[in-house]
């Protein structure tokens, strides 16, 4: 799944328009939502690299 | 993989970064700029969104300045359409604001008593023709001198957070009264028709056309030193590492991250003393929004008085192309009421939709909200505040900086990012002859 890493996160919105499940919301900082399928496709779009993709243990 | 070679490295895609490239580029040297996003231009690029050209930073880039003049030398097409001079909202009323003799009239609807406005003429004209109040006074308490009128005092604050991006109690007044001179307060400025990246990407064609190349998906992850000389980086690039040499690196990525890429113990302790205590990025709110009829007569209202918002600009007036058909895009600006960190996003953010639907009649029924965005930290409005800025050139020879970290005083913005190109150009020039 997609985490935010809310200390570089800069709530910049510029990750918003790359989801195209429209899972991303931004209102200061980004947050994903529940319809995130992991495409991976806003990770390369982040300018301060706070969009990580990480696992779920177990 | 082998080293690959060019005579000037430009790290990052920022229009100082590709102003430089273009400028050099066309001088002869073999260029390269490596971008890491997917995207060029940095802060100054376009986001396709909903059918709608959305900004990524900066949306109404000044006519008839140093950007402009850059595109014209190195004969890139510039396309923006006028859009200027801004119209003010002060106490309820629009102020239209003539090229000459601004200043008084906005004034004049401020203020009833005459004596109180020749005492601010009289010192602005002093401050414009005789000597720049000191860089230790801000602008409102250079103010608060001649005048104690909150109108007169909120036009100012508009004024300046709208377009220097500081409010006047952070801005230096010598600041204020440099981008005056300098840049004449912004007054000729335009939109893209097709949105911001059309900027960069003209500059793009330039420098592929006198055989540069533009790696997107391409950061750097270490700028090469030696003896404190800069000899190049090291790009990653599909998933390699890539070696380039080159004469000189030109970083614009702003001054803090260029020393990461290099490391810190490369670095003079002066020069990272200054960078760690005068250098500030300079926060900025922005709210695109999607509407189904336009909210605003104005192509770019400065609004006094509201509690955060300190611009209005609907680029759609100009530029229906940047929306889908019947539709207008209306971008909100605003200042945070401190521009030092932390930011209180939310409460900010907060304070600014109140302010729109005060400010726009149909907010509710006609208005989307396509981005929120808050810009600062890492990805800020500018990387250091007007006045604060790092110099151009590095303690690593043939390493530069180009971008708004980097600025001449007075100067804001992409006019400022161009001249910052325009100075290590010609320095380049100066010091380095391309290889054969």
């Amino acid at each position: 799944m997609i985490s935010v890493d809310e200390d570089l996160c800069v709530g910049c919105a510029m990750c918003v328009p790359y989801c195209p499940e429209d899972a991303i919301s931004c209102y200061g900082q980004a947050h994903i939502n529940e319809n995130c399928i992991d495409c991976l496709a806003c990770l390369e779009y982040c300018p301060v690299e706070a969009l990580k993709e990480t696992v779920l243990e177990n | 993989m082998t080293p690959k070679r060019c005579d000037v490295l430009v790290i990052g895609s920022g229009m100082g970064g590709l102003c430089a490239a273009a400028l050099l580029s066309q001088a002869g040297y073999h260029t390269l700029v490596a971008e890491r996003l997917p995207r060029i231009g940095g802060r100054c690029s376009t986001i396709e969104y909903k059918g709608f050209k959305c900004a990524a930073g900066a949306i109404g880039p000044e006519m008839g300045g140093l950007l402009e003049e850059t595109f014209r030398q190195v004969g890139a097409e510039f396309d923006v359409r006028p859009a200027g001079p801004p119209s003010y909202l002060i106490n309820g009323k629009i102020c239209e604001v003539p090229p000459k003799g601004g200043f008084r009239k906005l004034f004049a609807a401020a203020t009833s008593d005459e004596a109180e406005l020749e005492r601010v003429m009289g010192a602005i004209s002093g401050a414009l023709s005789w000597m720049e109040p000191s860089r230790t006074t801000s602008l409102r308490e250079w103010l608060l001198q001649y005048t104690q009128n909150e109108s007169i005092l909120s036009i100012f604050q508009a004024m300046v957070s709208a377009t220097t991006m500081l409010n006047a109690s952070e801005l230096p007044a010598r600041e204020y009264f440099l981008f005056l001179k300098k840049l004449r307060g912004y007054r000729g400025f335009g939109f893209c028709p097709q949105g911001s990246i059309a900027l960069p990407r003209a500059l793009a064609a330039v420098i592929e056309k006198h055989g540069g190349a533009i790696w997107t998906r391409a950061p750097a992850v270490q700028i090469i030193t030696n003896n404190r000389i800069a000899r190049g980086a090291v790009i990653k690039k599909e998933g390699e590492e890539i070696e380039i040499h080159a004469s000189a690196v030109i970083s614009n990525c702003g001054p803090g991250r260029t020393v990461q890429l290099v490391g810190k113990q490369h670095i003079d302790q002066g020069y990272l003393k200054e960078l760690n205590t005068d250098v500030r990025a300079v926060m900025l709110i922005a709210i695109q929004l999607a509407t189904d009829k336009p909210l605003l007569d104005h192509n770019y209202l400065i609004v006094t008085g509201a509690r955060r918002i300190n611009a209005l600009f609907q680029p759609t007036n100009v530029c229906p192309e940047i929306a889908p058909p019947g539709k207008h895009l209306l971008v909100a600006g605003a200042a945070p009421a401190s521009t030092a960190p932390p930011l209180n996003a939310r409460a900010e953010l907060d304070l600014c939709f109140q302010d729109l639907r005060d400010l726009l009649p149909g907010f509710e029924e006609h208005a989307e909200v396509l981005l929120t965005g808050t810009f600062h930290g890492q990805w800020p409005a500018m990387h250091a505040w007007p006045g604060d800025d790092m110099s151009l050139k590095t303690p690593i020879v043939n390493l530069y900086n180009v971008g708004d970290g980097v600025k001449s005083p007075g100067m804001i913005a992409l006019p400022a990012v161009a001249e910052t190109a325009r100075l290590v150009a010609e320095d380049i020039k100066m010091r380095l002859a391309p290889a054969a």
